[in-house]
């Protein structure tokens, strides 16, 4: 459809700017053809890399080229889990947290903090078990006679999170000070710890996630319907939407295992890409992980060069998402 | 001729009230519109939804083509029975063109997508169902009519040997009744499908259906040809209420006498 077509290539011209800007926006300044030239250098394609400063080397391949590209997986994955679950629950106001994962994820990470300290990996990786944990108790809470539906499991989701954010709570009145401010900062999310090995960890859960998303994207039309309508077009709609709520609780886990609870991603970017392309999912899944890429790596650059100090991703995403939300009630237009 | 469908000595409660199905059988064959009929709580959804397999039934076989629907997976059912159910309410507004299409899904493979050969059936369904003008429209904008003709699309586009019609008729005007019952004896005819249809107007059962089934709380109370099962007693029995026969012509229709209804004693 030519509109797609135009809209994917304003996607696309979002994103080649976006992802310039990144790279030479912050307080080492890089100018855009010394960027070019570097990248051109480093893929061995023309220039010799030795010749630039060290200082501009580490900014540019080990600060802000990992930190660009763990942006681009979180936004694609906060964004795809959220279009997922909002298909499978029929309910265009669930979110990637709705089960609790990040409630559970915070408290994984507080544990490791209070207890152990700044330990990297360690951290990250009770924050992924957090995560998965509160998303399976409130999955289980919700099945009763072999039947899972959607208003319990958003109602177990909301006690799951209820009940982490009290242990959660009760970390953070016991911890020292100096770790409880390093939670705080945890919790409101940024990607300012990002790193190759944190790339390289989280590339394998994201693609593969995505993957399966895109590749079942046809059934979670289907699957929107409702249980009975998608059961008699031939869908196994527990098993099915086990499936959908796994790989999209993989996806947030990790995105929040290295980068905090980044909110409203996952809400209002599949909101957006409803109101830009309808709400096939056919189309929706795809332009809804780049949308979301392109909105957490604008993001992160407002939110680490807009002052002098970083400001969490988190608390950026949510003073552009809370308006927003709030333009599309008035406008009546999020029912969609 | 063959059965389409056979329901044999079936029952059904719920968890330990008392039973909302009691020993039912019949026969369905192709190219007949079978109507299910009688008063709310009767057991005609129940015996829809075990039809449909939404349901198990506690005893009973039902068999699609001699094959018995009990164990057959999800899928291979879609391919055999289509359903239209009584309510459809979509978060999200597919286009007319994307619901129908959704009916091809039972024959795509689990990580497919429709391809112009199941875009190809989609719209000679929406074409049989005389909405090709509404294709690209969203299905929130159409009239509760046309919805309900999208929705039969949609099962046509399974390609199935039966067709399940929930209460097709409960939120339409007099013309749209009309309209969405025409279509289907039409693909009746047209595809030899063997039809189950669930109504409550006494008059279109004996006006659309070549056969009935009478239920009344959970047991079969009659069988056969409309227009010999629906007589003024029957009904009066079953609803409680003082009923007239009018004759005009060829045609027949049950209405309510004036006065009070009356409780059965």
């Amino acid at each position: 459809m030519p509109a797609k077509r135009l809209l994917t290539a304003i996607l696309a011209g979002l994103f080649v700017p976006a992802f310039f800007a990144a790279l030479f926006i912050g307080r080492y300044t890089l100018l855009p053809a010394e960027v070019v030239s570097m990248l051109v250098a480093w893929l061995g394609i023309s220039g010799n890399l030795a010749d630039w400063p060290d200082a501009a080397q580490v900014v540019l391949f080990q600060v802000r080229l990992p930190r660009l590209l763990m942006a681009l997986l979180v936004g694609a994955a906060l964004a795809g889990s959220g279009t997922a679950l909002q298909g499978v629950m029929r309910n265009p106001l669930v979110s990637p947290y709705i089960l609790g994962l990040s409630a559970g994820a915070s408290f994984g990470a507080a544990l490791v903090a209070a207890f152990f300290g700044d330990v990297y990996l360690f951290r990250q990786l009770f924050a992924f078990l957090g995560g998965v944990i509160a998303t399976v108790a409130a999955y289980r809470i919700a099945r009763v006679r072999s039947e899972t539906p959607v208003l319990s499991l958003v109602l177990s989701g909301v006690l799951v999170g209820a009940f982490f954010t009290a242990l959660l709570s009760m970390i953070q009145l016991f911890v020292d000070p100096y770790r409880l401010a390093g939670i705080i900062f945890w919790m409101m999310g940024g990607l300012h710890r990002s790193s190759w090995t944190a790339v390289q960890l989280s590339l394998g859960p994201v693609l593969f996630g995505l993957l399966v998303l895109y590749k079942l994207r046809w059934r979670l039309n289907v699957l929107s319907l409702g249980d009975d309508e998608a059961r008699s077009l031939g869908l196994s709609v527990g098993k099915e939407r086990i499936i959908f709520i796994g790989i999209a609780t993989m996806l947030a886990a990790t995105a929040v295992a290295f980068c905090g609870s980044i909110g409203w991603v996952g809400l209002m970017i599949p909101h957006m890409a409803r109101m830009i392309v309808g709400p096939d999912h056919r189309v929706v899944i795809p332009f809804s992980f780049s949308l979301g890429a392109v909105f957490v790596l604008l993001s992160d650059t407002m939110a680490r060069s807009l002052f002098e100090f970083e400001i969490p991703l988190g608390v950026i995403t949510t003073l552009v998402g809370v308006p927003f939300f709030a333009y599309l009630l008035k406008k009546g237009e999020a029912a969609w | 001729m063959v059965e389409r469908i056979t329901v044999e000595n079936l029952s059904y409660r719920y968890d330990d009230h008392k039973w909302a199905l009691q020993d039912i059988s019949f026969k369905v064959e192709p190219g007949e519109i079978f109507a299910l009929f009688g008063p709310n709580s009767c057991g005609k959804t129940t015996l829809l939804r075990c039809i449909s397999s939404l349901l198990k039934p506690k005893t009973g076989i039902i068999r699609v083509d001699g094959l018995n629907l009990a164990g057959m997976p999800a899928v291979k059912q879609a391919r055999r029975v289509a359903v239209v159910h009584q309510i459809h309410q979509s978060t999200f507004p597919y286009n007319v063109e994307t619901m129908v299409l959704m009916g091809r899904t039972p024959h795509l493979g689990f990580l497919g997508t429709p391809d112009s050969a199941a875009l190809t059936v989609a719209r000679k369904s929406i074409n049989d169902m005389g909405i090709g003008h509404l294709a690209d429209r969203y299905i929130n904008t159409l009239s509760g009519g046309e919805r309900q003709l999208v929705l039969i699309a949609r099962s046509l586009a399974q390609e199935t040997g039966v067709l399940l019609l929930d209460e097709p008729t409960t939120y339409l005007d007099f013309r749209n009744q009309n309209q969405v019952l025409q279509q289907v004896r039409s693909l009746v005819e047209k595809r030899d499908l063997a039809v189950i249809i669930t109504l409550h107007d006494p008059n279109l059962v004996i006006q659309h259906a070549h056969r009935v089934l009478l239920l009344q709380e959970g047991k079969v109370v009659g069988i056969g040809a409309p227009r010999e099962k629906l007589r003024r007693e029957t009904l009066e029995e079953i609803y409680h209420l003082p009923v007239e026969e009018v004759t005009s012509g060829d045609h027949f229709f049950l209405v309510p006498r004036d006065g009070c209804c009356h409780d059965h004693e």
